[in-house]
């Protein structure tokens, strides 16, 4: 499990494009096109070519962070406002959101209830 | 009374043989034992609202599951008496599962110990999420499990003092993750 989860960013510059991360990413990034950006607060916008440009430069740090929970707000909001229907071409974005999101929720319990003490 | 068990299947995890967890119970899927089934008798839950109490300490225990060894969160399968038919767990590409070993169960019991005897608004924001998170597991449409998920995360950045969401997403971000943090959270 360590292994297949482990370095997403060497698997991202090895172009090991069967990680799951990976596919999520580019999935999100590919998203951007779908996203009608006259409907989507401009910083969300800035986030999907900032996380864009950061990928490609293999820059990974806060903020790359920052910018995909922003990323996954848009793809939040095109949802929530019905932009993005259960039928259409985004539910391929959806899955690759949703998966990124729940690593977010892991990670964000794993700080904020303290839980570093489990780590050996 | 009838003896029920819960059962859910966790994927890519291997256990030697069955094992028993602060009341939980870790056996191989005999058709796969690559998978794993974890169950819970609440048969003799002593409390009334044994069911509801009992649910609660499954979504605790697969939140600290999943926490621990970042795995996908335990797909519930069934709830059945002794004699009723188990579900087959059906076939899926394996990765590397992961290997439980004693001092895994030892990790994961203490853990659980811990959140259980957590207070106040980190035990609050840990029932909320595992509520939500299970919802989402349950749910087999893409859709409906993101926006589960989205409830949880919201739980979580909500109480941040910005005026728009997106701030308090970034302010979140901003105070909860470090350089270190942010390197480990692709991992």
């Amino acid at each position: 499990m360590l292994l297949t989860q482990a370095f997403f960013f060497a698997d991202f510059q090895q172009s090991k494009r069967d990680s799951p991360e990976c596919k999520a990413i580019e999935d999100l990034i590919d998203a951007d096109a779908d996203l009608d950006f006259q409907r989507t607060s401009p910083k969300v916008k800035e986030a999907f070519v900032e996380l864009r440009e950061k990928i490609k430069d293999s820059r990974f740090d806060v903020g790359t962070l920052r910018d995909l929970a922003l990323c996954i707000y848009g793809v939040r909001n095109s949802i929530f406002h019905g932009y993005w229907s259960y039928l259409d071409k985004t539910r391929g974005h959806v899955g690759g959101a949703q998966f990124l999101l729940y690593k977010l929720i892991r990670r964000g319990l794993e700080k904020q209830c303290n839980f570093a003490f489990w780590e050996p | 009374m009838q003896n029920l068990t819960a059962t859910f299947l966790l994927h890519d995890v291997k256990v030697p043989g069955c094992i028993n967890v602060e009341g939980f119970r870790l056996e191989p899927v005999p058709e796969n034992p690559n998978d794993t089934y974890l169950r819970f008798d609440f048969t003799h839950t002593p409390k009334k609202d044994s069911y509801f109490e009992s649910q609660k300490e499954i979504q605790l225990f697969s939140l600290v599951l999943s926490v621990l060894y970042r795995i996908k969160y335990p797909e519930f399968e069934t709830i059945t008496d002794k004699s009723g038919e188990r579900v087959r767990a059906t076939g899926r590409s394996i990765r590397n599962p992961l290997q439980f070993k004693q001092k895994d169960f030892d990790k994961i019991g203490k853990a659980y110990t811990k959140v259980k005897s957590m207070t106040g608004e980190g035990r609050e924001i840990f029932d909320f999420v595992a509520r939500w998170i299970q919802k989402a597991s349950g749910s087999y449409n893409v859709y409906d499990k993101f926006i589960s998920y989205w409830i949880a995360f919201n739980s979580l950045y909500g109480h941040m003092r910005c005026k728009y969401e997106w701030q308090k997403i970034e302010e979140w971000v901003n105070t909860q993750c470090d350089a270190t943090y942010a390197s480990i959270f692709f991992c």
